[in-house]
């Protein structure tokens, strides 16, 4: 049985033919890092936030299903999901300095986790508190605990964040684009302590970023979302050296190799409120076929465990 | 010997910051800088923020002025310009901005942000400049139907172009590019780059591009500039860049950018530390307290930059 387990997520805005993800699918076993990749406004992001049961303001419709470890998250109650947010899942956002609070030090923005989570005195929660801040790498804790986020610098608040998120001890760490905002030296040593507390704490990462080259070193599965959808999932080595989705392909041919560009992936991101009723990609793909104009195409498997949203390998 | 479009000769650049509410402090965001951008050429400035590549760009097109150095324009300096060559050559420089959502104005339509700049700098006449915005868009690829409309109606990409748009209304030789694709998609910034290599060819544009990513970087540029603190720590031309023995500064960028392609695996746990803060400038080298191959001297001297061939200059002693 698999550690998580997504089936059939629907969200949709309050007007009901607006599906902002449209039927995801996903598993993960223990310890494994999944990378979601994709455009903005393709939905990455949602699928993210809804693995904590956290939607936010307008979206209107849910259905299907996130098991994580045996336990359906959306058959709790509120009082429940509020035990396991924090304790179970965790993520870590885009933005440190809009979403860590300015009045609160990073101690005690750490403190109100271990509060609520877990029965300590006050030392002990001290103590954890700057286990965590070492644990990620932050010098001096004693002295960093009492800072407030704006007199960190970029990389130390993203750490700050990623030791708030441990505090709980989650099973499922959700990394929302926990890069975008830092610079690429500091990324990768956020990167790598990512992947250092995947490996050594076996922490399951669902890592979501629209950067090629993070997604390949850091995940070992990869789901491919276009407007809304999963169009193909596989391990990392295989969807790197064996791309089959036109999307896919594409992506990967668009990007900067050598100081040169393979292929210009035409055309923009889809209308989420004029999509196609075929194929989603059918608009920008190469050489649609037939079928694609009229019906939509199923995720299917191709071979072992690589899935592909396409009319062309069925 | 042909003037170089754009030249800047030992720019040092400071700025004052308050602290705690009275006491004010100055710090020096660019450093004896000095380079030069050849017709048709493209200068990427490669480095992380905070390292004064945005000043750099900034002080080029001239809406900053340094406090020590001197600028050229088409081999003039700026200091010894009339009014009358200077407004001559103020269409010739300019730039496209990061963020294409806060660097248009919300309030005008496409057509109006396009015209602005051709009635001030060419002539006011509105059905040439609506001939010569047409034209222009076309070029860049969108359909006229956008002149029609406001900025909040065109996506991020659409957005990105009207703004290289509005730059090639008045015929430009050389466009400071900052941050030019950062804030879109990877297929959209691979759209957008395309585009600029394009009129690179077709129009011998010279760009200053100035970007933290190391691919957009290679992609574009016939030169690299490395910046750490203010300061130059490498040039060198392009087709070298991967045959050279690099600033160590530059190597731990290369090691830090992740390259799907790449047969070594990202993590080696090389990349250590924090751009240290202009406030607080470590003495000799600014760079000795993240290097690899720092000694007892790098923190005691500082560096110049050096010679090394026709096409490689460093800032290191142990190159």
């Amino acid at each position: 049985m698999p550690f998580l387990e997504v089936k059939d997520l629907v969200l949709g805005l309050k007007r009901k033919n607006v599906t902002l993800v449209d039927k995801v699918s996903f598993s993960l076993e223990k310890k494994e890092i999944l990378g979601i990749l994709g455009e903005s406004g393709c939905g990455k992001s949602l699928t993210g936030f809804s693995l904590l049961r956290l939607f936010p303001p307008g979206i209107a419709h849910y259905s299907g299903d996130v098991i994580i470890d045996g336990g359906s998250l959306y058959k709790l109650s509120e009082e429940e999901i509020l035990k396991l947010r924090g304790k179970k899942v965790a993520i870590i956002l885009q933005d440190p300095l809009s979403s860590l609070n300015p009045v609160l030090t990073i101690g005690e923005q750490i403190e109100e986790v271990l509060k609520y989570h877990f029965n300590l005195n006050k030392n002990e929660r001290k103590e954890r508190i700057y286990r965590l801040l070492k644990e990620v790498g932050i010098p001096d804790p004693e002295i960093r605990a009492k800072n407030y986020p704006h007199q960190l610098s970029g990389g130390l608040r993203q750490r700050a964040m990623i030791a708030m998120a441990l505090a709980g001890e989650p099973e499922l760490l959700v990394a929302d684009e926990p890069t975008t905002a830092l610079d690429v030296t500091l990324q990768i040593q956020i990167l790598e302590l990512l992947s250092e507390l995947n490996q050594k704490k076996g922490l399951t990462i669902v890592f979501i970023s629209h950067d090629l080259g993070i997604i390949r070193w850091i995940a070992s599965k990869i789901c491919v979302f276009y407007a809304g959808e999963v169009v193909e999932m596989a391990h990392t080595e295989e969807l790197f050296n064996n791309p089959l989705h036109p999307y896919t392909i594409n992506l990967i041919n668009s990007y900067p190799r050598e100081g040169k560009i393979k292929k210009i992936l035409k055309g923009g991101v889809v209308n989420i409120y004029e999509k196609p009723e075929g194929c989603r990609y059918f608009e920008r793909c190469e050489n649609p076929c037939k079928d694609g104009k009229k019906s939509h195409p199923e995720l299917i498997s191709v071979k072992n465990r690589h899935f592909v949203r396409c009319f062309r390998y069925g | 010997m042909v003037d170089p479009v754009v030249e800047v000769k030992n720019i040092w650049k400071s700025y004052e910051i308050k602290r705690w509410g009275f006491k004010k402090q100055s710090f020096y965001a660019l450093m004896d800088v000095s380079l030069a951008v050849f017709k048709g050429e493209t200068m990427g400035v490669l480095g992380e923020s905070g390292c004064g590549k945005t000043t750099l760009g900034k002080i080029i097109l001239d809406l900053e002025k340094p406090d020590k150095g001197d600028v050229f324009w088409f081999g003039k300096n700026l200091k010894r310009l009339s009014k009358k060559k200077y407004n001559g050559f103020r269409t010739k420089i300019q730039a496209v901005f990061q963020d294409p959502y806060s660097s248009l104005n919300p309030r005008y339509k496409v057509v109006d942000t396009l015209l602005e700049p051709y009635f001030i700098n060419i002539e006011k006449n509105k059905r040439k400049g609506l001939e010569k915005a047409e034209e222009v868009l076309s070029l860049v690829g969108l359909r006229k139907e956008v002149l029609n409309k406001y900025p909040h109606a065109l996506s991020g990409g659409e957005r990105q172009r009207v703004a290289l748009a509005r730059a090639l209304m008045v015929s430009p030789s050389l466009i400071v590019l900052d941050e030019p694709t950062s804030a879109l998609d990877t297929t959209l910034a691979s759209q957008i780059l395309e585009l600029f290599k394009d009129f690179k060819l077709k129009f011998h544009l010279s760009y200053l591009l100035i970007s933290h990513s190391l691919p957009v970087i290679t992609y574009l540029s016939d030169w690299i500039v490395v910046m750490y603190l203010g300061r130059i720590v490498e040039i060198c031309k392009k087709d070298i860049f991967l045959k050279i023995n690099h600033h160590p500064y530059t190597l731990m960028l290369i090691n830090a950018s992740p390259d799907p392609f790449s047969p070594k695996p990202l993590f080696s746990k090389k990349v250590r530390g924090e751009v240290a803060s202009a406030l607080f400038r470590p003495s000799g080298c600014e760079f000795h307290p993240r290097c690899e191959e720092r000694e007892n001297f790098c923190s005691k001297k500082i560096p110049q930059l050096r010679k090394i061939s026709d096409f490689h200059y460093v800032a290191c002693f142990k190159r």
